[in-house]
């Protein structure tokens, strides 16, 4: 048995080392794959726990929050809080402007906002005034006329009204989670938060509702907002889950019945947890394609060799050995393959992994490969082995037919229709209800997630795969003359022959057209998706952060004076300023930008989506050609009645002033989207006339184009700005990481490096293998062609025919089903891009280099074939049969 | 006196390790010679047909061609059909008759040359046929029809004979000599059949890589 791997390895090396090769780039594969899948998802649990508001809400059940406290202090190190409390308000009245607003019912919430802000930066964001007194949300103030300075009247339950006055106006992003029902039945589950709000101070709030907070728990209560240490939760989603509901479960215990918690940081890393097995199933559904296919090439190389290992076989079984050690004899080619293929494919994974700096150690990820490496392998040489095992010597010295055309069961059942069909029908049926991530109106957002859909591409990537090889074997049998026009420019005067061959060979040939085809569509669905989702996640970012680098100030301490500064930092091209401010619009306060129409291009992408009925550029040069335009939100037109032309009066700061003016405007039309902008109603008009109209220049915000990495241009924005801690610079590569869905925040351009790392050797390794081991199976035809006396001309003619071929159908199939398939994921996640892509984007240059390293590959392969023999004519002539 | 089609002179041909195939032979083919060359297995006749045909170079000594025309050897001026079935399988007869005139840059169509061929070989009628439809001794004649397709002026048959019944045989070189007394061609055929053998004028027989003409008695 050692003599017999010892031969193997001496004289078999070059098969044992491509069938190796194709195992170890399978193996590669999934290894890598695997470990870049579990460590996206550790990066989604650590981006989506930020995004948390209070972890927990934790409700006493009576009027002291003691007994919570001691429990969270004997359960949850490191834990922060802060003291809320809620009281049910009959209404809220004020008197502005000579006439008296009332409100419905609504809440008072008594905390420290300042200190409150501090630790859940996310939940409160001051629009005016400031945060010392008494605050009211947006909506109260705009339902009320109120503005910072007046006077508000709290109509309490069972109580005489007090009067506050308002010093600041917040907006409540999370109101739906912070004013969430907790405790009982009743009070558990989302619930529509209230419209009228005041905020007060804990002593004035005590003074307010002390009463009640003792007496009638049913109309105020206390509750504690906690922050848990989020560094002490497993990178794992799943685990995470575990540690945290179990955290929750433990202190519920501890309190025994004494208070009730609302646990959003469970809640929200179960929807992560969602995320993630959504984003595994997508990651590994982009490169299973490439394990399959680089499974397949090894089958072809290993299939090249079957004749061979039959014809040893039936020497063994003629000399009568015994099925036993016959066997552990036939295996040991498989075994040596498996063997040297995993552990190459180990190797090389860990390298790369290493090099993107992933966490290797994941086991799961690594016992997949190695499973694959050896069970594929087994499958490979052990079926046919198996097969041929029950045949006698004699019928294993029979050559197996190797020309011919296909004739699969799979072909007369219609197999790849029928996976079509279902494609299409689940596709259609997920696009009509689409993909909705975040599905929960009110209360904490939860995941729901359509696995189903997978099913669409799936079945699109095996059916028209088959179809594929229908239509190669169907154009091959009936479209000899057209063959042989194609190939007339390569082939010649031989060209008729030659696709004479190529027709009676269609089997094989059709085969290779799939093989390239399926290599391309790896690399170009792969590719696609991955260039649409990075290029469609960066613009969500800039979006949402405004330009490649933001400067962000107040009304009271504007970004504009910086300017100069910021456009001379280093990696900054460009820079403008842009006003953020808030406008009454009836009783609604709205953002209102400020903008120069002609110059914001400069810094910021305009898309055609952000408006209505108008391109980006129209309605840029709309604005410039009305000083006094305005676009306004789709809400604002139908609650208004407007039509292009009309005049809208808004209220704005003045300059000097601390109430609001009116200052006439002329709708222009309607705006969707907005850099920076919030995505609830706001407004869009010229810098230069609300300069003029509130005497205040300064522009609160400005925006910055960067030459290069705008994490580098943020940077040295930062540094210029050194001496103005008061604002805030942001730039787009931590705005990526940390808006959106988690899934959206998801960096895939580790996968596509490592997806499009991958694609190379695939692809010149299917059309070079599919070309040579093609060469191997018909030596005997070439010496023959040789020994007639053909040249390179000859015999050329025959291999540049069959190559072109292959690699020109299977580079066109390819392209059309990645192209199919990198639509059908894009479509399937498009809900979760704001604005969705219009478009894929094609990275035509990776997709030229890659087809251009198939064509390499083909020359590389046509021109071993035509390079002199090592042996002479008349030993290539008697090397037995062909295939 | 005209120029031989093949002048041998002093050629011999090893294999690797130690395997003397053709030993310091010397030797002349004329246009119109009818050669038997005979030996048992393992002899060197295969490898000295080879070295004649120029599929392959002698290792000592020189071989050449002085009286045939300055252009490709093969298929045009030596045809060769060889040992064991060597046609293309994806290829039909007619199509594989077809390629030595392609290779040879003959003009026109070839059909009536494919035609004349087959016929010659007895397998008229048979153009459509895959050589995997054939039998082994059909796809030995179709090899032999292939080499006649381009009129060589030397033929070199390698046990053209082997697989086919006695009376097939027969046929077959009676076909081969009418032929190449009808075109003045050479003919070389290595035969272990000494009724084939009887057909030729001269008969070199080999053994362990020499030859000796049997004619004569003496080396060649």
């Amino acid at each position: 048995m050692r003599r017999w791997m010892t031969g193997l390895l001496a004289r078999r090396w070059l098969a044992l080392a491509t069938a190796a090769l194709g195992v170890a780039l399978a193996v590669a594969l999934t290894a890598a794959l695997g470990l870049f899948v579990l460590d996206s998802a550790r990066g989604m649990t650590a981006r989506t726990v930020a995004k948390v508001g209070p972890d927990w809400q934790v409700q006493q059940q009576g009027a002291d929050t003691a007994n919570a406290l001691a429990a969270l202090d004997a359960t949850i190190p490191g834990h922060r809080q802060a003291v809320v409390g809620f009281a049910d308000i009959a209404g809220l009245s004020a008197a502005v402007g000579g006439t008296v607003q009332t409100t419905g019912p609504g809440k008072a919430v008594g905390l420290d906002l300042s200190a409150y802000a501090a630790m859940f930066p996310a939940q409160v964001r001051l629009m005016t005034g400031n945060l010392a007194g008494a605050v009211i949300a947006q909506q109260t103030a705009a339902n009320l006329h109120a503005a910072v300075g007046d006077k508000i009247s709290i109509a309490r339950i069972g109580a005489d009204p007090v009067t506050v006055t308002v010093e600041g106006v917040i907006d409540l992003p999370q109101a739906d989670q912070f004013f969430q029902q907790v405790g009982g039945t009743a009070r558990t589950g989302p619930t529509a938060p209230p419209d009228n709000v005041v905020l007060l101070p804990p002593d004035a709030f005590a003074a307010a509702f002390g009463a009640q907070l003792d007496s009638a728990p049913q109309i105020a209560w206390r509750q504690l907002h906690v922050a848990l240490d989020h560094a002490a939760l497993p990178a794992d989603p799943v685990a995470a889950l575990t540690q945290s509901a179990g955290l929750a479960r433990h202190f519920e215990a501890e309190v025994a019945g004494g208070a009730v918690l609302a646990d959003n940081l469970s809640a929200r890393i179960d929807s992560v947890r969602q995320d993630s097995l959504f984003a595994r199933v997508l990651f590994l559904f982009l490169g299973l394609p490439g394990v399959a296919v680089a499974l397949l090439l090894t089958a072809r190389i290993t299939g090249t060799g079957h004749d061979r290992r039959r014809g040893e076989l039936a020497l063994l079984q003629t000399r009568g050995m015994a099925n036993g050690p016959l066997c552990l004899r036939m295996a040991a080619e498989g075994l040596l393959v498996a063997g040297i293929g995993t552990a190459a494919g180990l190797a090389l994974a860990r390298v790369l992994v290493l090099a993107m700096g992933l966490d290797p150690a994941q086991p799961w990820a690594w016992g997949l490969a190695v499973a694959l490496g050896f069970g594929a392998t087994a499958g490979l040489y052990g079926l046919p082995l198996r097969a041929d095992l029950a045949r006698t010597a004699r019928q294993n010295l029979d050559p197996v037919q190797t020309i011919g055309g296909l004739g699969q069961a799979w072909r007369r059942m219609g197999l790849d229709l029928v996976f079509l069909a279902i494609a299409a029908a689940v596709f259609f049926q997920t696009t009509a209800q689409g993909y909705h991530l975040v599905t929960a109106p009110e209360g904490v957002p939860v995941a729901a997630v359509d696995y189903k859909a997978y099913l669409a591409p799936g079945m699109l990537w095996l059916g028209a795969g088959l179809l594929i090889l229908r239509l190669a074997d169907l154009g091959l049998a009936r479209g000899r003359k057209i063959v042989a026009l194609l190939i007339r420019p390569v082939a010649g005067r031989y060209a008729s022959l030659v696709a004479a061959g190529i027709v009676r060979d269609r089997g094989r040939i059709a085969t290779g057209i799939l093989l390239v085809a399926l290599t391309f569509s790896f690399a170009v669905s792969t590719s696609v998706f991955n260039t649409t989702y990075d290029g469609q996640a960066l613009v969500d970012a800039q979006l949402t952060n405004g330009a490649d680098v933001a400067v962000t100030g107040t009304p009271d301490t504007p970004a504009g004076p910086t300017l100069s500064q910021v456009a001379a930092a280093p990696g900054i091209t460009a820079a403008q300023g842009m006003m953020h401010r808030y406008a009454y619009v009836g009783t609604d306060l709205q953002d209102i930008y400020g903008i120069d129409p002609a110059r914001i291009g400069q810094v910021t992408t305009l898309s055609d989506a952000y408006f209505r009925d108008i391109g980006a550029k129209a309605a840029m040069a709309q604005l410039a050609a009305t000083p006094d335009g305005i676009f306004v939100a789709d809400e604002t037109v139908t609650d208004f009645q407007l039509v292009p032309g009309d005049r809208i009066n808004l209220r704005l700061r003045m300059a000097g002033r601390a109430d609001y003016s009116v200052v006439p405007f002329t709708f222009v039309g309607v705006v969707r989207e907005f850099p920076t902008a919030p995505t609830d109603s706001f407004l869009v008009a010229n810098a230069a006339y609300i300069a003029k109209m509130t005497g205040l220049p300064s522009a609160e915000t400005v925006l910055a184009r960067a030459g290069g990495d705008p994490a580098k241009a943020g940077t040295a924005v930062r540094q210029a700005l050194a001496a103005r801690p008061d604002l805030k610079v942001t730039d787009l590569s931590e705005t990526a990481r940390r808006i959106g869905s988690s899934l959206v925040a998801v960096d895939l351009r580790g996968l596509t490096a490592l997806e499009t790392g991958f694609a190379w050797p695939l692809m010149a390794g299917a059309m070079g293998l599919v070309l040579a081991l093609g060469h191997i199976e018909r030596r005997r035809s070439l010496a023959v062609l040789r020994a007639l006396g053909a040249g390179a001309g000859g015999i050329g003619a025959f291999l540049w025919g069959e190559a072109v071929l292959v690699l020109g159908f299977g580079l066109a199939a390819g392209l059309g089903l990645g192209l199919g398939l990198a639509q059908a994921l894009v479509k399937m996640i498009t809900q979760v891009f704001d604005p969705p892509p219009e478009s894929l984007a094609i990275p035509w240059p990776l997709l030229t280099g890659l087809a251009l390293a198939g064509v390499l590959a083909m020359v590389l392969a046509v021109l071993w074939a035509l390079s002199p023999p090592r042996q002479t004519l008349t030993f290539a002539l008697r090397d037995g049969t062909e295939g | 006196m005209a120029e031989p089609l093949v002048r041998i002179e002093a050629v011999t041909r090893r294999f690797p390790p130690d395997v003397v195939a053709v030993a310091e032979v010397s030797a002349q083919v004329l246009a119109g010679d009818r050669i038997a060359l005979q030996g048992v297995s393992g002899s060197g006749k295969s490898s000295l047909l080879a070295l004649i045909a120029g599929l392959d170079r002698p290792d000592a000594g020189r071989i050449t061609w002085p009286g045939m025309r300055n252009e490709a050897l093969r298929p045009g001026q030596i045809g060769i059909a060889f040992q064991s079935a060597s046609l293309v399988p994806s290829l039909n007869l007619a199509e594989n008759l077809t390629l030595p005139w392609l290779i040879a840059d003959r003009a026109g169509d070839p059909s009536r040359a494919v035609a004349e061929a087959l016929a010659l070989v007895g397998l008229a009628g048979m153009e459509d046929r895959l050589p995997s439809e054939l039998s082994g001794g059909q796809a030995l004649r179709a090899g032999v029809a292939r080499a006649l397709v381009t009129s060589p002026r030397l033929l070199i048959a390698d046990e053209p004979t082997g697989q086919l019944d006695g009376e097939t045989g027969r046929a077959l070189i009676g076909a081969l000599v009418e032929w190449a007394d009808a075109t003045s061609a050479a003919l070389i055929v290595a035969t272990h059949d000494a009724a084939v053998a009887e057909r030729m004028d001269r008969r070199w027989h080999m053994a362990f890589g020499r030859v000796t003409e049997a004619r004569t008695g003496v080396p060649t």
